[in-house]
């Protein structure tokens, strides 16, 4: 998604709604998941709790002359 | 005649255990685990580098330049140290001003220790800085560069014992800035470290109509 280009702008909006609509294109269906922008420490909500998850940080510092830097963590498990 | 029974019972899955735990090859299972962890954390050495580079880049943007440097790589370094345990880093940040005539050095620690830093510089006033950056400490430094000069050599020497080292980067006497980034993910499976020299040129574009 960051090589796409379709990534900070993204973050910069801190639009979470838009970042888990791209994300879908890349991740297989049965693989269920949860996608937080954080500034400071991500809120653990909507995470399966007896599933094993795996977590993912992207760092993002900024974009074009716009400093961010904020994280996109992703929780993903196996739904079925 | 029932306590044979058990007897033989228990050789059976004894045996079992011990057939099942020899197919099992545990050390090809560890070796991926590693390979899995080595992986991941190269990913995001990779990650961490490219956005230290980034926030150069967005410095060199913005009218005051040095000053942006300076908070940008800070916050970055401190961000990513409450972030993730095993990171620990040092930056340096140059920025060459032709209106002023000076060469900012913005310097950061956050290796986890205090560490003693001398910085040099060819043919600028003063010929150099020695001081000591306690861990999550930054610093500007500035140098007045000779006039009729077109290029400055920085050395930047940091001892963190038992470890010293000297990294020299070339700062051209234009709208321009070179960073140096010596980044680490240390922790009990896995030592990584890269140094890494950005340089970046801002070009002012002229419209016509």
């Amino acid at each position: 998604m960051d090589v796409s280009g379709s990534l900070r702008p993204v973050v910069l909006a801190g639009d979470e709604p838009q970042l888990e609509s791209l994300l879908s294109k890349y991740l297989p269906v049965n693989v269920g998941y949860e996608s937080q922008i954080c500034r400071e420490s991500c809120s653990l909500v909507n995470i399966e709790t007896n599933r094993t998850v795996v977590v993912v940080d992207y760092y993002v510092a900024g974009l074009r002359d716009t400093y961010i830097g904020s994280k996109v963590r992703l929780w993903a498990w196996q739904k079925f | 005649m029932r306590g044979q029974m058990f007897i033989i019972a228990a050789v059976f899955m004894i045996v079992g255990i011990i057939l099942i735990k020899n197919m099992i090859n545990f050390d090809v299972i560890e070796e991926q685990k590693s390979f899995i962890e080595s992986q991941s954390a190269g990913r995001q050495m990779e990650n961490i580098l490219n956005e230290y580079k980034y926030s150069a880049n967005i410095a060199l943007v913005q009218p005051q330049k040095n000053i942006s440097g300076f908070n940008y790589m800070s916050n970055l370094s401190s961000f990513l140290r409450k972030d993730i345990k095993s990171f620990s880093s040092l930056y340096m940040f140059t920025y060459a001003n032709t209106t002023t005539g000076k060469i900012s050095v913005a310097v950061g620690n956050f290796l986890a220790s205090g560490v003693n830093i001398t910085l040099n510089a060819t043919g600028s006033t003063p010929l150099g800085y020695s001081f000591l950056l306690q861990d999550m400490q930054s610093t500007v430094k500035e140098f007045t560069y000779n006039s009729g000069i077109s290029e400055v050599n920085i050395t930047i020497n940091y001892t963190m014992q038992p470890q010293s080292d000297l990294e020299m980067v070339h700062v051209i006497i234009k709208n321009y800035t070179v960073s140096y980034f010596d980044v680490r993910l240390h922790d009990k499976n896995i030592q990584l470290r890269a140094k890494e020299v950005h340089n970046r040129t801002l070009q002012v574009m002229q419209w016509t109509t």
